[in-house]
């Protein structure tokens, strides 16, 4: 149950959800409510003032020269089954946990707001070397999504400023890519997601790992080291492990390494069979 | 369908129940000053307050009937909390959000006291004591047993010592538990509906508790969305809403937030055992020595499960030596309720356990140990040393039908190939035995039920039943009894269940009983009323009562089926010409019936045993799983079952309930696990995010034969349905998971085999076989 | 908007306009259930995990107890009670669960029925694992989800039928097809003793 009364505003327009979010009280941002509003009702999150922006037209996904602009209220479904919607993300979308229902009125841009570790999309977008753009009354700026994912639950925006758009270099998302996802059953959050587009050159180079760590881990690779090399250079990088009931530390970091090898052998294997 | 939370009572309030954060605390001091005052609120209560209006709420199972200590369990904690979650105080106000407010603003102030969770550590001599008028942590210490284990481990050609922790997990229906009590000052009376499972005992228990007499209460249970032990009574909440309603002058209802629901445990175990065997693979002794973690005694049955767990060893083995001995331990964390499986599934899961490592140390196929050691199906009845008479069963032919319906040999083939592949396919195989439909003497755990049957002049059929339904469906099962034996249409048939003021006296809903005990009474209450129908019947149609059949709602000449007439005009000719066509045949059409089932015996016999079941269900289970050695995980891929639950009335009903039992023994093996934080004593698993359940896609079909050996102490040759499929899906999955691991030599002693446990597992071994 | 007294809305919920004053401390779940005494819906988790309180938001599928009751002003809400074209005869979906013994207690029905619907809307033949897929978000205690899928089966099979006399093809062949897995069950069901 929500114990606490709120001012709940839901702006139609950017200017409008500005103006909401300008305020000295604590502020809830919600889109499709489906992490805020249950925290609220364990009394976990206690605004005063809720700013919904379902209304607000940020949702959808778009192509503009040689990026992708996706909404922050952009739901899982959309992103399903908008034509523009890298591969990769569209992947990612199919496999959220918690059925229909969530794909529905989750968005990628709450997601990574809230910014829980073992979800998916905080490594997702990683990946995918978005840019944040984040507007306050101060204005735009834009942070890479390295940079936006501080710590569990904690990312780079500040009191009165929220996310706007996310945008995703479209030369990535053409390129061959693999996302490992570990769950212990299918109603448990991701333990680990491992996240790898091919190089420009044709290499599995970069491997992102989400879940295992407060924030996304990014393994860089020269894209010539064996599975082994690989799996104990992304355990070697957890340097500041997430756990929880469903998965210790322990299990996360080396399921890590795991999960990391086979999304370059996924990846490779690709390149293999395109050379041929 | 109507569930407590869809009741609405005029001018209804809520309560709200504030829990100690605390596992173990001295209650200081309680100032209601502030949540007296917040937005809605109308009344509120500390446990003190309460104790002057209330008694302790009677134990579902006392331990002292069986030798053991007792403590008084109250709706609200008095002077101490001995868990997390315990009620402390509580609130009435307007509504369901102002309740739960103000409950913040209740200022307790606490004096925490060293605590124990640990099952072992709490039999430790410097352990903290729950209840300072015990001198251990120990409810109760139950031996069982036969023969001379010490001779038989002696002569034994070989011994395995082994240990196998269950894991604390818990029942957890969709619908969480909720009350609403409605107090009439001018009746001075009790209305109360509740999601319960046993609407008669539990109006004795709040008598009890409420200090009214028993005419003052009316239990209502309306429809239940899901229970599985989960609703039996003995729930602080159940007096506390009462009293509340009482106090504040007001209806109260209270519906539990799933964080609540979670709090109830079960289950969790530690067995040690010893098996003695020749190199046949023939087990001659057996022991098991197992501490249960059962929390803080509650007044629920839950800590009477690990009673079962001992009685029921060795299951359907032919064991002559055991020594079992029980060890139920107090602890800091939320007490046990019961819990489908009621103690049975733990012993079907360490015995299947058993078998297979037997098994693996004779490199024998488990299927022949099993074959080997089980009871032959001309032996029955048999005596086990627990004191289990068992009643009938062919368990060898379900052996067989297992075997042949996974295809045992193509799946062995398919096994060694993918090993070849590097990935590890398992299959296991599990024999359960489910004793059902107890009782327990001295207890309002009853052997028998009673129902009614009544037929109106219209023809209409009530049956009114003192078994409830938690959704199995026994409802329409008992009505299919009664439809089929006075030939009459569903459509003209109903049921009531669960209302004191219209049901007769009964158990309700456990131990898969209902169709045994309601179902049979219904039978026979049926069985009169046919008698008068069928008499009256021969008389209109001019024929002789033999030569009458009942059906499709009407009875006919079996000479002739042409001369019929209505069942409805029967029915109304008993009613209307009592003098003339009807004459001698007693008005009205209602009978009420009670079955006491055979094959209970109540009287210890000469070695101290007693038989608390009737029946015995039995069932062999077989899995196929593929482990990821990389990661722990297990994949269900196949699962099989051979089921015989001697006479079936409905078998999409009995399927449904195997099909669900099993989901739950699944969850079980692989996922499902309440776990307390060490540091805090509190529940970290207090949702469905971090307690894990099967959803669709963990699941593979179910697929189900059915074998029927009817009970011969049951009137229709019923067994328990409802119970079977827990502790036998756990040990074929576990058996499966061991298979498939069979390369790596391993055995994994805590349970769930989730993928942590699993890969630890392996790697562990993995290190031990580099040295 | 802060007010003791309420936020005024307006919502169409099974067709019907209502205007309501609600507590903002509503979850639309509540609101449903409370308010508008629709009871049909259920509330097990309050979490999103279980999936009683689905029901459908403008057309889509939620969670209720995951959206501000606030937050459905203007909005198209179908319920339960609204989920049959008429009061008199279940819909096709709901027959096949009653049928196949979709359900036991009756607690989850609500959710698993929306979530076929939406399954069948977008996928009239489903696989068994799609029919596991589209139910995930929602938990069922009692019945091990076995006849759920058959119940899915069987409503996809009949939705088919039901269109295929609609538009008069006779092509029998196009739509038959049993999920793999569950065929073998009922074959195995088939041949028990």
């Amino acid at each position: 149950m929500i114990l606490d009364r709120f001012e709940y505003l839901r702006p139609s327009n950017v200017d409008e959800v500005v103006t909401a979010i300008t305020t000295e009280d604590e502020v809830a941002i919600i889109s499709g409510g489906t992490w805020v509003v249950q925290q609220m009702g364990q009394h976990l999150r206690r605004p005063k003032v809720v700013v919904d922006l379902s209304a607000a037209g940020l949702s959808g996904v778009s192509t503009n020269q040689d990026t992708i602009s996706i909404g922050p209220s952009t739901t899982y479904t959309q992103l399903l089954e908008a034509g523009d919607t890298p591969p990769f993300l569209r992947k990612v979308a199919s496999g959220i946990t918690g059925g229909i229902q969530i794909r529905n009125a989750g968005t990628i841009g709450g997601s990574a707001c809230f910014a829980y570790p073992p979800s998916d999309a905080p490594g997702a977008l990683v990946t995918l070397n978005a840019t944040m753009v984040l507007r306050s009354g101060d204005g735009q700026r834009k942070v890479a999504a390295t940079d936006f994912f501080l710590d569990a639950l904690t990312t780079a925006l500040r009191p009165g400023e929220f996310l706007e758009e996310i945008l995703v270099p479209i030369a990535d998302t053409e390129r061959i890519f693999s996302y490992q996802k570990f769950r212990n059953v299918t109603g448990s959050t991701p333990i680990v997601t491992a996240g790898c587009i091919a190089s420009e050159d044709g290499l599995a180079k970069r491997v992102v790992i989400g879940g295992a760590a407060t924030t996304p881990v990014v393994v860089d690779l020269a894209g010539d080291e064996s599975e082994d090399e690989i799996a104990d250079l992304t355990r070697s990088l957890i340097s500041h492990p997430w756990s929880d009931a469903l998965a210790n530390a322990n299990y996360r970091r080396h399921t890590a390494g795991t999960m990391a090898t086979r999304a370059v052998r996924a990846v490779r294997e690709q390149i293999e069979g395109e050379e041929r | 369908m109507v569930y407590i939370d869809d009741i609405r009572l005029p001018n209804m309030h809520f309560a709200g129940i504030l829990r100690s954060p605390h596992p173990h605390a001295r209650i200081v001091s309680i100032d209601l000053t502030r949540a007296r005052r917040a937005e809605g609120v109308e009344f509120a209560l500390t446990g003190a307050e309460a104790a002057e209006h209330t008694d302790p709420i009677p134990h579902f199972i006392s331990p002292l009937a069986f030798g053991g200590k007792s403590t008084d369990v109250r709706c609200l904690a008095l002077g101490k909390v001995v868990y997390a979650g315990e009620p402390v105080a509580a609130v009435v106000a307007d509504s369901r959000q102002n309740a739960e407010a103000a409950i913040e603003l209740i200022d307790v102030e606490y004096e925490p006291l060293p605590f124990v969770i640990d099952g072992d550590e709490a039999l430790a001599a410097d352990a903290p004591r729950l209840y300072e008028d015990w001198d251990d942590n120990v409810v109760i210490q139950i031996p069982f047993g036969g023969g001379d284990p010490a001779a038989a481990f002696a002569d034994a050609e070989h011994v395995i010592e082994d240990e196998l922790q269950i894991q604390r997990y818990s029942t957890q229906p969709i619908e969480p538990r909720g009350y609403i009590a409605d107090w009439d000052k001018s009746a001075r009376s009790y209305t109360f509906y509740g999601a319960s499972q046993n609407p008669h005992p539990l109006k004795w228990v709040l008598s009890r508790a409420l200090r009214v007499k028993e005419s003052q209460v009316r239990v209502i249970a309306p429809a239940v969305g899901g229970a599985f032990g989960l609703k039996m009574h003995g729930h602080p909440e159940e007096s506390l809403v009462c009293l509340l309603s009482r106090l504040s002058g007001k209806p109260v209802k209270w519906i539990e937030d799933r964080s609540e629901t979670l709090l109830i445990g079960a289950r969790e175990q530690t067995h040690r055992f010893k098996v003695g065997f020749n190199s046949q693979g023939k087990i001659s002794a057996l022991k098991d020595h197992f501490v249960a973690n059962v929390g803080a005694l509650g007044a629920p049955p839950g800590w009477g499960m690990a009673f079962l767990t001992g009685m029921s060893i060795p299951t359907g083995y032919k064991i002559e030596n055991v020594d079992v001995l029980v060890t139920v331990a107090t602890t800091n964390k939320s007490p046990w309720n019961a819990a489908r499986g009621y103690g049975k599934e733990a012993t079907n899961l360490v015995m299947e356990r058993i078998i297979d490592l037997v098994a693996r140390s004779l490199d024998m196929d488990p299927v022949e140990v099993r074959r080997r050691n089980l009871i032959e199906s001309h032996e029955f009845p048999y005596k086990t040393t627990g004191g289990l008479n068992i009643d009938s069963g062919d368990y060898h032919a379900a052996l067989d039908k297992a075997v042949e319906m996974i295809g045992l040999d193509d799946v062995r083939a398919e096994q060694m190939r993918l090993l070849q592949e590097g990935r590890h396919l398992g299959v296991g195989f599990a024999f359960e035995l489910t004793p059902e439909s107890g009782d327990i003497p001295g207890t309002l755990v009853g052997g028998f039920d009673t129902s009614t049957v009544k037929m109106s002049p219209s023809g209409e059929v009530t049956v009114l039943t003192g078994v409830t339904t938690p959704g199995g469906g026994n409802d329409t099962s008992i009505l299919q009894i009664v439809v089929d034996e006075l030939g009459v249409t569903m459509a003209d048939a109903s049921i009531l269940q669960g209302d004191t003021l219209t049901t007769p006296y009964g158990f309700g809903n456990y131990s898969g009983r209902s169709m045994v005990t309601g179902g049979n009474a219904a039978y026979l209450a049926a069985c009169d009323i046919r008698v008068k129908l069928v008499e009256v019947a021969s008389r209109i149609l001019e024929t002789d009562n033999t030569d009458v059949e009942l059906g499709g709602g009407f009875a006919r000449r079996i000479s002739d089926p042409s001369r019929s007439i209505p069942i409805a005009d029967v029915a109304y000719t008993i009613y209307t010409l009592a003098f003339a066509t009807a004459t001698g045949v007693e008005p009205p059409l209602e009978s009420t019936r009670t079955y006491l089932p055979g094959n209970i015996q109540q009287t210890p016999d000469a070695d101290g045993r007693i038989n608390i079941y009737p029946t015995y269900s039995n069932a062999v289970h077989v899995a196929i799983v593929e482990v990821d050695i990389e990661t722990g995980k297990v994949d269900l891929q196949r699962y099989g079952v051979v089921h015989d639950c001697g006479t079936i009335i409905n078998p999409r009903f009995v399927e449904g309930q195997m099909e669900g039992a099993i989901a739950m023994g699944v969850g079980a093996a692989l996922m499902e696990h309440s776990i307390h934080d060490p540091e805090t004593g509190v529940l970290t698993t207090n949702g469905f995010k971090s307690y894990l359940m099967p959803r669709a896609s963990d699941l593979p079909m179910i697929e189900t034969m059915h074998q029927v050996t009817p009970s011969p102490y049951t009137a229709l040759g019923l067994k328990g349905a409802g119970e079977a499929g827990i502790g036998g899906a756990q040990a074929a999955v576990s058996n499966a998971v061991h298979n498939a691991l069979a390369p790596l030599d391993i055995t994994i002693r805590k349970m769930p085999l989730s993928p942590g446990t699993v890969l630890h597992a392996i790697k562990y071994r993995e290190k031990e076989l580099k040295k | 908007m802060t007010t003791h007294e309420g936020v005024g809305i307006n919502v169409t919920v099974n067709g019907e306009s209502r205007d309501a004053i609600i507590d903002v401390r509503e979850t639309l779940v509540d609101f449903i259930r409370v308010d508008l005494g629709l009871t049909g819906t259920h509330v097990g988790c309050r979490t999103g995990d279980c999936g009683a309180c689905t029901v459908t938001v403008d057309g889509e599928v939620v969670k209720s107890c995951l959206a501000l009751g606030v937050s459905a002003d203007k909005a198209e809400i179908r319920t339960i009670e609204g989920f049959a074209e008429s009061s008199e005869h279940l819909s096709i979906i709901q027959t096949a669960f009653w049928e196949e013994f979709g359900f036991q207690c009756g607690y989850c029905l609500p959710g698993m029925l929306f979530c076929t619907e939406e399954l069948l809307k977008k996928n009239p033949d489903p696989s068994e694992a799609e029919i596991r897929e589209a139910i995930d978000g929602n938990l069922c205690r009692c019945t091990g989800y076995h006849g759920i899928i058959r119940a899915v089966r069987r409503a996809a099979e009949e939705t088919s039928q039901a269109q295929r006399e609609k538009d008069e093809l006779r092509d029998e062949e196009v739509w038959a097809r049993p999920g793999e897995r569950v065929d073998r069950a009922l074959r195995g069901r088939e041949s028990e003793s």
